[in-house]
């Protein structure tokens, strides 16, 4: 992605978030988002099978237990 | 007597109960010691010496009439201020949070308090655990007791000062990516990050649901099993609290290494361009004094530093944004400004980022346990690759770890707890983890043992001068 489309980007995170960044600190949080899609690409390094879960899957005992603690 | 300062958690409960010092005795040196060197080292917050007094006079007179509640009976301990404390500013170091006083503690102080420990107050932390030192939070920053130029670590960066300065016996830290492991690795102190679930969160702030941890910060690793058998446990109202049995963290303390396999994370430092050649000498060292123990060592290769911290990174913004959003719209000056953009930074991450980020884990946490632990009784990585850095010289990259190596230990859920293995020319501390099976913190605790045992370094302490100026160059 070149330049000009990632700035694109940021700005329009920036606006649907109603965060607000300092002009003197635009270019730090631009770059901060660049390492953010650098991870993002990382995260997504191989395939993954759709039944592979995620680390936190619901697990509804630890809901039901706190209503009726042991 | 040695000095009370000095004293362990093991040896200040064998004075109380030979009756050659007192609790308050204890408790009176924690305080003398604090009042002279909290202004240079702002390790605390808020400091309760009359509640702790009164504690320890509890404690001694239930000492004396043969109630006894355990080890942690009379020692006097610190609290992150991220715990609860029932009717005690717990600020998260924030201009979000000057007056918030919770009405009950935080299930592990609750325990601790049980045990009949004494609280001294609360520790200073990084504003809400992330981020960086700021000047402009609610308190000032902590600062490093090797030399105050430096950063004492993060986020348990109070709690790391105290123990390495004598104030406190044992302070509670929280770890998200190597909040506690960092500061005690900067400090020169144990600190342990138990197994995902080992030790309740309820009545900690939040800083990412998911990889947040608790655990203590000591002077030794003794100190760290004594305090962790005393905090943790199944805690039915915490949703990732596990019900699992607790061992004894002691017993295994003076078995030494003979006959255990050890795995060293090889290929972190060397991915690393800026690995300070002192960490990567001091790592090697202790190694081979583990080798003269009677252990085996073999250098292993993991997924890299950079793959497991993407994916710690993306689950841990994610979280943190959710709990924060609103106060970033909507009151950001309150924050200080490291605190405010690496929490800002969570506004960067798309939902399917964090949902695969999520099943990385769950890949990369199988793959570790499965490849180390039918092999491996412990694994051993670098800390950081850089010892503590300057106060002057921190960087301007919201998301700058400085050097941290501790947050695959996140990724994983494992046990895992800094050691000091050396110092840097400038007197700084280097330290290396020791990383176990989950809930296996056991074999975390006796691999650690017999490095300190087999090492001098415990005998190094601070420059402090008596008058509460530091020796900083």
């Amino acid at each position: 992605m070149d330049d000009a489309s990632i700035k694109q980007q940021y700005d329009a995170i920036i606006a649907r978030s109603g965060l607000t960044i300092p002009a003197d600190r635009e270019e730090t949080m631009l770059s901060t988002y660049r390492n953010v899609l650098k991870w993002s690409e990382m995260v997504r390094t191989r395939p993954r099978p759709a039944t592979l879960e995620p680390s936190n899957a619901f697990f509804l005992d630890t809901i039901t237990r706190a209503i009726d603690p042991r | 007597m040695s000095d009370i300062k000095e004293l362990s958690i093991a040896e200040l409960g064998k004075a109380y109960r030979d009756r050659s010092l007192s609790p308050v005795e204890a408790t009176r040196d924690a305080l003398d010691r604090i009042s002279e060197l909290n202004g240079s080292l702002k390790a605390f917050n808020t400091v309760t010496a009359e509640l702790a007094l009164d504690r320890a006079k509890k404690a001694e007179t239930e000492l004396m009439s043969g109630t006894d509640l355990g080890p942690m009976h009379g020692i006097p301990f610190g609290a992150k201020d991220i715990y609860d404390t029932a009717g005690i500013l717990t600020s998260c170091q924030s201009k979000l949070r000057p007056d918030v006083i919770p009405e009950a503690n935080a299930h592990s102080v609750q325990k601790l308090l049980d045990g009949g420990a004494v609280l001294l107050g609360k520790c200073a932390t990084i504003e809400f655990a992330t981020g960086g030192p700021s000047d402009e939070t609610l308190f000032p920053p902590a600062r490093n007791p090797w030399n105050v130029e430096h950063v004492p670590g993060g986020s348990s960066s109070g709690s790391g000062a105290a123990v390495a300065a004598g104030m406190t016996r044992m302070a509670l830290g929280s770890d998200t990516g190597g909040s506690i492991r960092g500061p005690a690795a900067y400090c020169g102190t144990v600190g342990i990050k138990p197994t995902y679930g080992r030790v309740s969160r309820r009545g900690v702030f939040p800083l990412s649901f998911t990889m947040d941890h608790c655990g203590p910060l000591s002077w030794s690793v003794e100190d760290s099993a004594i305090a962790l058998q005393a905090m943790a446990g199944f805690d039915p109202l915490d949703p990732a609290s596990a019900d699992m049995p607790l061992s004894d963290y002691s017993a295994g303390l003076k078995d030494g290494a003979k006959g255990l396999k050890i795995a060293y994370v090889a290929n972190w430092l060397d991915e690393d361009e800026h690995t300070s050649p002192e960490v990567r000498a001091a790592l090697e060292e202790a190694l081979d004094t583990l080798r003269a123990e009677g252990a085996t060592v073999e250098n292993v290769t993991l997924p890299s530093h950079e793959l497991f911290h993407a994916c710690g990174r993306m689950i841990i913004l994610s979280e943190c944004y959710a709990i924060h959003e609103k106060d970033l719209m909507e009151r950001p000056e309150l924050y200080g400004r490291p605190t405010r953009e690496r929490l800002m930074a969570g506004a960067f991450v798309r939902g399917s980022d964090y949902v695969e980020a999520l099943r990385m884990r769950r890949e990369m946490t199988m793959q570790f346990n499965a490849e180390m632990f039918g092999k491996y009784d412990a694994v051993i990585a670098p800390c950081t690759s850089l010892p503590a850095g300057r106060f002057d010289a921190q960087p301007n990259d919201p998301l700058a770890l400085s050097g941290y190596m501790t947050v695959p230990f996140n990724v994983t859920g494992s046990p895992a707890m800094s050691v000091c293995c050396g110092f840097t020319t400038e007197g700084l501390p280097i330290s290396l983890q020791v990383v176990g099976k989950p809930f296996d913190e056991a074999m975390v605790f006796r691999v650690g043992a017999a490095y300190e045992q087999a090492s001098d370094w415990r005998s190094r302490r601070p420059p402090l001068t008596a008058e509460g100026a530091l020796a900083a160059e």
